[in-house]
């Protein structure tokens, strides 16, 4: 946090001076993906030697240049240079539900390419598409009537690596913009080759005398990475308070060994936003016959900045949810996006320079990934700060806290002994012991999530599938008695949710216990939601006047309450506290049985 | 020695009132060629123009000379290529299927630049604010498709409607008129993959105030 006051009192210092002529260059990189992530991460590397090894690896041919751009700027106003394709593409289109036709009634711009835009306040942007756009049909039907009717219309998906930072100028030499993986990475074949796009930027004064101030380097690099459940423990073991680089290189080794999977990898300067993502068209009104559309992100996203740092990565492609309309027509159908993604949030101290473990969560076994194995997703920054900044930042006294969660199922026939929820009892023994049995096979873990974050600051973690399910319809039952109409959807999130913010209490007595303001929640789903089948839409919209069926969700939700006697929760230092035992919501699952256990740890 | 002269002459012409004369020039190199040869020296307006001159590997594809207007808030508008017309809207007539052009879009192809100067309380000029636009390929097509059959279903009959895509590179910024110097701008690489199926093109803006 204070590391950020202290680059942006320095960015100001140089907003508030006058602006001379300089060149403002900007280069995109293709370069291999471990080799560069080995690059960054390895050891303490500046901004110009990392960039430096990159124009060796374009010399040598192991990397390539994909976009490359130079501006002058004279004063302090925007600069502007872009190069690529302008598509024209409808923006609005108009109906007639009799024909089933949809047709473009007004057309507009659409840019694809590489941009570079330096704003006055000292906002760099840089923009790169990588391919051309995706032409991706949907299916426009009218099944309301007693001749329905069954169409296609085509949309753009767009593919943008975009980074937005904060950079002042003047200066001299170069920096690392962001670091992502390519926006159609999603797109391309499993075992094709993974590169990474690194933008280098660069400014040299248009006035030789002129003293420019050369850039303090702020790098954050974020990683995901996907490894087999049984190697949590492990590199919960590895974790250091003082710093994870030796987690964050046994992680590159499993990755190259095979071990393990690179999920994700994208970083960005501190003030930062990036997203490398398909900007996927989906229709939001009338969904059968779109005559409204909007876009989602299917990609990488990461923001940096303040002490935040916030990932969201998309695990697969955009999954299409197929709704049967007709029971005479198995071609109408609606489709709806379901992404599958993993997003963090923790509010830290980074370290000026080196790795730390952010989070890890455990993907429910319902969501389906490829591959299997690795259900574990651990969230790991890199910063290497000038040291020029990390003099100047003032020490950060607050401390940080671990938060983890735990959720087992066990049977029915064992709740008792999970049934007393408190600090005062013995659930690090409980805990083992469940333990033991999900190792041995008589328990099963559903869940499990872990986050670092400075005390009373909030993080979250999850991982998430949006499932899609009909609130609202049209039916003409005496028209068309096998096929109804949605007109209103709504999104069910499924997976695991944890979210944990919490202030160690300093007025402490009994140094056994720690008390703390604030509260943890784990929410988690079994299995994927029941949806109402065609059949049973039918039958309900008919016989409740019109009401659509419920969909069954198998969730269930932990939250830490508070001591009675004082309002703050409690927790034996450094010791798991048990949240109770649950049952599934509605009938059925009778033998089964949900326990959760969460424990916090305080961090000097 | 008279070479030496006449740059001393350039550097200390005070700036001056009245219409100001400003030329544009457009050159390109293959990507190739630039990498392999030129790419480890700093680019340089006057050696890059030379090298034109000269037709080692950089080509001029343009040159726009125009003046730009003292009175405020005149911008110079210079445009060479042609005006081509598109349509950008359809309406429905009585048959359904019969989709009508109805509004139609404008984009100039080929290079338009917008100049404007920036004077001083005595109306010296202090800069001059450019916005370049150049296609650096002829248009290329979209296609939308759109029933023409009644007949629903999989296999119902559709044309093709054609939307335009205009290939660009673009550059908007400054240079100081206190000096008359050849400037380099911009430089901006167009790589192979950029629609036109060509191999990779770098370009060059150079403004002489």
């Amino acid at each position: 946090m204070r590391l950020a006051l202290c680059l942006a009192l320095l960015g100001n210092v140089a907003a508030l001076a006058k602006v001379p002529p300089c060149r403002l260059a900007q280069t995109i990189i293709r370069a291999p993906e471990i080799e560069t992530l080995e690059l960054l991460t390895r050891r303490t590397r500046t901004d110009a030697e990392v960039a430096a090894r990159l124009h060796e690896w374009v010399r040598a041919g192991r990397a390539r240049i994909v976009s490359d751009i130079s501006a002058l700027r004279t004063h302090p106003q925007d600069s502007h240079a872009r190069a690529g394709t302008e598509y024209f593409w409808w923006q609005e289109l108009d109906q007639d539900f009799d024909p089933a036709m949809e047709f473009p009634t007004r057309s507009g711009p659409v840019f694809i390419g590489a941009t570079l835009t330096y704003k006055s306040e000292n906002r760099w942007t840089c923009s790169f598409g990588p391919r051309a756009p995706l032409l991706v049909r949907w299916p426009v039907v009218w099944p309301a009537q007693k001749k329905p009717a069954l169409d296609w219309t085509e949309q753009l998906d767009v593919f943008e690596e975009k980074i937005d930072v904060d950079v002042a100028t003047p200066f001299a030499g170069t920096g690392l913009l962001g670091i992502c993986r390519p926006a159609d990475r999603l797109e391309r074949a499993a075992g094709a080759d993974r590169w990474l796009h690194v933008t280098e930027v660069a400014a040299e004064s248009a006035e030789p005398d002129n003293a420019a101030m050369s850039p303090p380097h702020q790098r954050v690099m974020t990683m995901v990475f996907a490894v087999p459940d049984g190697v949590v423990d492990e590199l919960l073991t590895t974790h250091r308070e003082s710093g994870d680089d030796a987690l964050l290189n046994r992680l590159l080794d499993d990755v190259k060994a095979g071990g393990a999977r690179l999920q994700m990898a994208g970083g960005c300067r501190n003030r930062g936003e990036l997203v490398s993502a398909r900007r996927h068209a989906y229709p939001t009104e009338m969904h059968t016959f779109p005559s409204a559309w909007d876009t989602m992100s299917v990609g990488d996203s990461v923001t940096v900045g303040d002490g935040e740092v916030s990932v969201t990565t998309d695990l697969a492609p955009p999954a299409r949810a197929e709704f049967p309309l007709s029971k005479s027509h198995p071609d109408f159908v609606l489709w709806w996006p379901e992404p599958l993604r993993a997003h963090l949030t923790a509010d830290t101290s980074l370290p000026g320079h080196g790795a730390m473990l952010l989070g890890i969560t455990r993907m429910p076994d319902f969501l389906e990934t490829e591959p299997a194995d690795c259900r574990a997703l651990v969230f790991i920054a890199r910063s290497d700060h000038d040291d020029r900044l990390i003099r100047a930042a003032p020490r950060d006294a607050s401390p940080g806290v671990e938060c983890e969660a735990q959720v087992f199922e066990i049977d029915a026939a064992d709740e008792a002994q999970f049934q007393t929820e408190g600090w005062q009892l013995p659930d690090d023994r409980r805990l083992d012991a469940l333990r033991k049995r999900a190792a041995d096979g008589s328990a099963r873990q559903i869940a499990r999530a872990w986050l670092a974050s400075t005390a009373g600051r909030a993080a979250k973690t999850s991982v998430i599938q949006e499932r899609c399910h009909v609130t609202e319809c049209d039916t003409d039952f005496e028209v068309a008695p096998d096929q109804y109409r949605p007109t209103a959807l709504d999104v069910l999130r499924v997976g695991v949710e944890f979210s944990a913010q919490a202030s160690p209490l300093t007025d402490e007595s009994d140094a056994k216990l720690q008390r703390f303001a604030g509260g943890l929640e784990i929410i988690c789903h079994v299995r994927q939601p029941r949806i109402p089948t065609l059949d049973e839409q039918l039958d309900s919209l008919r016989q409740n006047q019109g009401e659509c069926a419920q969909p069954l969700l198998h969730e269930l939700k932990w939250t830490t309450e508070p001591d009675p006697a004082t309002g703050r929760i409690v927790f034996a230092t450094g010791r798991p506290r048990c949240l109770g035992v649950k049952r599934l919501p509605g009938a059925g699952d009778a033998a089964r049985r949900f326990v959760a256990f969460v424990s916090v740890q305080v961090v000097r | 020695m008279m070479r030496i002269a006449l740059s001393c002459l350039i550097a200390l012409t005070p700036a001056w009132s009245g219409p100001v004369k400003v030329s544009v020039t457009l050159l390109r190199c293959a990507e190739e060629h630039w990498q392999r040869v030129l790419a480890d020296t700093k680019p340089d307006a006057a050696r890059l123009l030379s090298l034109a001159g000269e037709k080692k590997g950089v080509e001029a594809v343009l040159r726009a000379e125009f003046e730009v207007n003292v009175e405020e808030d005149k911008p110079t508008i210079w445009m060479d290529g042609r005006e081509m017309e598109f349509t950008a809207g359809w309406r429905r007539e009585d048959d359904p299927l019969a989709l009508k052009p109805e509004a139609k879009d404008k984009r100039h192809v080929g290079t338009v630049i917008r100049a404007e100067g920036e004077f001083d309380d005595r109306k010296s000029l202090m800069d001059v604010d450019l916005d370049l636009r150049h296609d650096f390929a002829p248009p290329t097509w979209t296609t939308f498709s759109y029933p023409i059959a009644s007949d629903i279903g999989p296999r119902r009959a559709k044309t093709q409607l054609k939307l335009p895509r205009f290939h660009r590179i673009e550059w908007r910024g400054a240079v100081s008129g206190r000096h008359s110097q050849p400037v380099l701008a911009a430089s901006i690489l167009v790589p192979a993959e950029d629609g036109t199926g060509g191999k990779a093109v770098r370009w060059f803006i150079i403004v002489t105030p």
